[in-house]
């Protein structure tokens, strides 16, 4: 078996369908890759019959139909929120009080943020942390989202990190001071505000249980310089 | 970002058309079960509809939706994964009568026996069409782990057909 051989036959067991100039140009003139090849298609034919089961009828109808009702519950939300929020302005405009920190945090946590899975690389996740003038130690656990946010008109560091039960935001906000720390529970998810430096950190995840044993995992990933 | 209505629902309905059966097969592939298949396809959906307005590269929706069912099945099946990786053949299944010749039906049998480190980046290539790269950012595996996963996965797929182990078949050829 020459070398090309080998590099064919690698190609062609971990990649059937692919397409490769070296290796149709080996493939071409040797009759034994050329015979792996063409029996490694016919199988690829019948595994992508295997996998190819049947779709259900009236899937698609099934998935509009709880889309509707969740549109539904969603205009409902909307209005709703629509209203308090068109309340709560009228109240700050008369009371020229600043919104509460978690409201403000609460605002940069979206769907999107939390079903991310592929890990941030460190560099990134230090470079978003470093703009706020805290420190990204380590990578204790993956950091799956990281972007740098406004929060008092401070410059803040959103990661999203993957724990045991489920993903976990923090807000790195070394420049945010706060008087003590506090706890909070808004749209399904719990909160808490911590001293860290000079400044404070939130963190949200699904309930305070939670929040507290991975307290120690995220104090220990950031230094606040 | 929040679309108007309209552009959503027509979004959701043009991303419902052209990924529902594919997710649903994946699905299917990875949970062997119907009826999870389909709540997980169902709840895939629901939450790309409460983020449809973060989509912003169409070239990319396809991953989008893969990650997001891989989460929720990582999610729900988190328990039996880190118990039992290897063997899920007493998960329930509520069995489908297709009409498959003998090899397929032989084929979907052991797929299902597959143990899940190696029929998921299998199935990422044969359904999905991922390249050796792109399963290996998507599974977060080096590539040459992922190399050797897939060569594995046909590996026992053939035997289970009855064929012969792939190595011993490059030895016979060079005879």
């Amino acid at each position: 078996m020459t070398r090309d051989c080998q590099t064919a036959q690698r190609a062609i067991l971990t990649e059937p369908r692919r397409r490769d100039a070296i290796v149709d140009a080996h493939v071409a003139q040797c009759p034994a890759c050329a015979a792996l090849r063409q029996e490694m298609l016919a199988f690829e034919a019948t595994l992508h019959e295997a996998v190819s089961v049947a779709v259900p009828d009236g899937l698609e109808s099934r998935v509009l139909l709880r889309q509707s009702f969740q549109r539904q519950r969603g205009w409902y939300r909307t209005s709703v929120a629509a209203g308090l929020a068109a309340a709560a302005a009228a109240i700050m405009l008369v009371a020229l009080l600043p919104r509460p920190l978690p409201a403000d945090v609460m605002t940069h946590v979206e769907t999107y943020t939390l079903v991310q899975v592929k890990p941030v690389d460190r560099s990134t996740v230090e470079q978003i942390v470093g703009r706020t003038g805290a420190h990204f130690v380590t990578p204790l656990v993956p950091v799956t989202y990281a972007k740098n946010c406004t929060i008092r008109g401070e410059t803040a560091a959103h990661l999203v990190l993957q724990g045991g039960d489920g993903p976990i935001t923090v807000f790195v906000m070394p420049r945010v001071r706060i008087d003590g720390d506090s706890e909070f529970r808004a749209e399904g998810l719990s909160g808490k505000i911590v001293r860290f430096g000079n400044g404070s950190i939130a963190i949200i995840g699904a309930d305070q249980a939670y929040l507290e044993r991975v307290r120690p995992t995220v104090t220990a990933m950031l230094s606040p310089r | 970002m929040v679309l108007p209505s309209e552009v959503a629902r027509r979004r959701f309905g043009t991303l419902l058309a052209a990924y529902g059966q594919r997710l649903y097969r994946y699905a299917r592939n990875l949970s062997r079960n119907d009826t999870e298949a389909e709540d997980l396809v169902q709840e895939t959906f629901m939450r790309a509809w409460r983020a449809i307005g973060d989509l912003r590269d169409e070239r990319a929706t396809g991953a989008w939706l893969v990650a997001i069912l891989r989460r929720e099945f990582a999610r729900r099946y988190r328990k039996r994964l880190s118990e039992d990786t290897d063997n899920i053949d007493d998960w329930p299944n509520l069995g489908e009568a297709p009409k498959l010749n003998a090899d397929t039906m032989a084929l979907r049998q052991a797929l299902d026996r597959l143990p899940l480190a190696f029929s998921e980046p299998l199935l990422l290539q044969v359904l999905w069409g991922y390249s050796l790269e792109e399963i290996a950012q998507e599974l977060a595996l080096p590539a040459k782990t992922v190399a050797t996963r897939l060569f594995r996965a046909r590996q026992r797929l053939r035997t289970a057909l009855g064929g012969e182990p792939l190595l011993t078949v490059i030895a016979e050829q060079k005879r």
